[in-house]
């Protein structure tokens, strides 16, 4: 099923976000601005998938990119 | 008597409707009331979990220290605890002392709900026409906005009533008087209880990354035509794509080839979705269409566009006059047309975004108006918040030759699609949210604290929208009066925003 493998993939890319804004501590509000997000709509699209797989992406490459 | 009775089912209907905001505001308040009775568990302990627990109650308290407890949220939802975040976060809400705060707002919320309660005693006493207190009945009558006929005719039923009363009474004995249990007059609205499932990670699993052959640019050309060519028509399609497809790829390969092992993967993945979704039955959830970063979303365009490529490489070169491989190569031509003009449109956006963000000249300033007012009002801002604002205007002014324009800014992101984009630049905890209006023009929508910009530019793109597109419209075409107006609108607002001749607070 294409959406197993959805949610699948976001588990994989969030638990690396994640990792990645530990590691580094990022201050979460600067990324969330830095994507054009509030805080507030930034979390709810690491707490549940958001159809918008390339702001995943997105906060992936500025993560590494810091 | 009809208009009597009339009357006074006017007036008791009048009656209950405030019984039942009565009700209604206590249940309000004894809702705020356990929302600060939380609190004490984060006095007790002032601990991570607790501050979750007392959330609500914080939030009353404070509603700016929402960022905070939501990043407390995040991290305890990941089995994060231990991240330096959180500990930055508790310090943030911790280090004020919320507790005589709390005490007063409990203390003043009981004597609230005890005046309720006081009045709805007093409805119910007027409802049931019993020992009622005539002062607030009045007082009732005269809110209830009835006609001048109505309210005599509901007096003189009162009156009427009372004089039945009074002569009952001398004939019964004093205990068939007693007041009566008072019941609620509206049942109080229980508030719902919403449960929020705990989020929890899957083990990973693999998932299959698709394959991207590298293919020669060359066409397959058959060796031998058969007698009756079904496939012509389909390879002239196929020669025609084929050159298109290549250009992309090898043009735009860059966006891919330089990216890290794990946003390829991903992007792989996302790709083979969509295309296994399109062949199939499934519906996946997914369209690259609609991604809204336009970098990413043609990246992971062209990335499906090579496995359609592949696709159609192994089709034409095993070509066999059989209907059903017909049939498959006219579905993966259907399909690669179909992604080719979307890829076409992200290719207009991208490079469209990239010479925006290379613009260099800089700007004239618009204000978005509402009733020949500027969208904002500067009273609300205290003298450091005008002097950001100053500050970010003269930013907006030099444009993308301030070095803190790139810094501090960015593009916002919404779900509304709109003619315009709307921008957001910052400058410490102050931002300011605009949209261009031409190359040497914009406008500026409004000023907000930078935690509240992304949601107040949302609301302006949903109320304003219109005007928007009109402002930027006229500005584009030139139009006089709105050429006129904006250095006086400006000067308005440098004046406003002076330590001494401005709006003080």
């Amino acid at each position: 099923m294409i959406r197993d493998k959805l949610d699948q993939l976001f588990l994989d890319i969030r638990s690396d976000c994640l990792t990645l804004i530990q590691d580094k501590k990022i201050d979460m509000e600067d990324l969330a601005f830095d994507l054009g997000l509030s805080l507030n709509e930034f979390i709810s699209r690491f707490q549940r998938r958001h159809s918008d797989f390339s702001f995943y992406l997105r906060t992936y490459r500025l993560l590494m990119e810091r | 008597m009809q208009v009597e009775v009339t009357s006074i089912n006017k007036f008791d209907s009048y009656v209950q409707g405030v019984g039942k905001k009565l009700e209604q505001e206590k249940a309000q308040l004894n809702d705020r009331l356990r929302k600060l009775s939380q609190m004490t568990v984060l006095e007790d302990a002032p601990t991570a979990q607790n501050v979750l627990k007392a959330r609500e109650g914080l939030l009353l308290l404070d509603p700016n220290l929402d960022n905070s407890i939501r990043v407390i949220d995040f991290f305890l939802a990941h089995d994060a605890m231990d991240a330096e975040q959180v500990q930055m976060a508790l310090d943030s809400i911790t280090k004020n002392d919320y507790f005589k705060k709390r005490v007063v707002l409990e203390s003043k919320g009981e004597d609230q709900v005890h005046r309720v309660e006081a009045e709805l005693e007093k409805v119910g006493a007027v409802l049931r026409r019993e020992q009622y207190d005539f002062d607030y009945f009045l007082t009732l009558l005269d809110q209830s906005g009835l006609e001048e006929e109505d309210q005599l005719a509901v007096l003189t039923k009162e009156a009427w009533d009372s004089c039945v009363k009074a002569n009952h009474k001398k004939k019964t004995s004093p205990e068939s008087s007693k007041t009566k249990t008072v019941e609620p007059v509206v049942q109080a609205v229980e508030p719902k209880k919403v449960e929020v499932e705990p989020i929890t990670v899957m083990e990973s699993q693999e998932v299959p990354a698709p394959v991207i052959v590298e293919v020669p640019h060359e066409e397959v050309v058959p060796t031998e035509e058969p007698k009756q060519d079904l496939f012509a028509p389909l390879r002239e399609r196929y020669t025609a794509l084929s050159k298109e497809i290549n250009d992309y790829l090898s043009q735009y390969s860059y966006l891919y080839q330089g990216k890290s092992e794990k946003e390829i993967e991903l992007a792989k993945n996302l790709a083979a979705c969509e295309k296994e979704m399109k062949m199939t039955d499934d519906t996946g959830e997914i369209d690259t269409s609609s991604f809204s970063y336009v970098e990413e979303r043609l990246m992971v365009q062209l990335l499906e566009l090579s496995m359609y490529k592949e696709e159609l490489q192994t089709v034409f070169a095993n070509e066999t006059q059989n209907q059903d491989v017909y049939e498959e190569a006219s579905l993966y031509l259907d399909e690669t047309e179909g992604l080719l003009h979307e890829v076409k449109d992200s290719v207009d956006e991208y490079n469209a975004s990239k010479q925006e963000e290379a613009h260099p000249t800089a700007s004239k300033i618009f204000f978005l108006l509402d009733k020949n007012s500027p969208c904002f009002d500067l009273t609300h801002f205290n003298a450091s918040e005008k002097k950001r604002i100053q500050l970010l205007m003269d930013r907006l002014e030099r444009g993308i030759e301030d070095p803190e324009m790139s810094n501090r800014h960015t593009k916002v992101q919404k779900k509304l699609k709109t003619d315009y984009d709307m921008y957001v630049v910052r400058s410490s905890n102050m931002a300011c949210c605009y949209t261009k209006a031409g190359n040497d023009s914009l406008v500026i929508l409004t000023f907000a604290p930078a935690g509240e910009i992304f949601d107040q530019a949302i609301y302006i793109s949903k109320r304003y929208d219109r005007e928007i597109n009109s402002l930027v419209t006229k500005i584009k075409e030139k139009d006089a009066t709105t050429l006129s107006q904006a250095p006086i609108i400006r000067e308005e607002m440098d004046k406003a925003l002076l330590p001494k001749g401005g709006i003080e607070l």
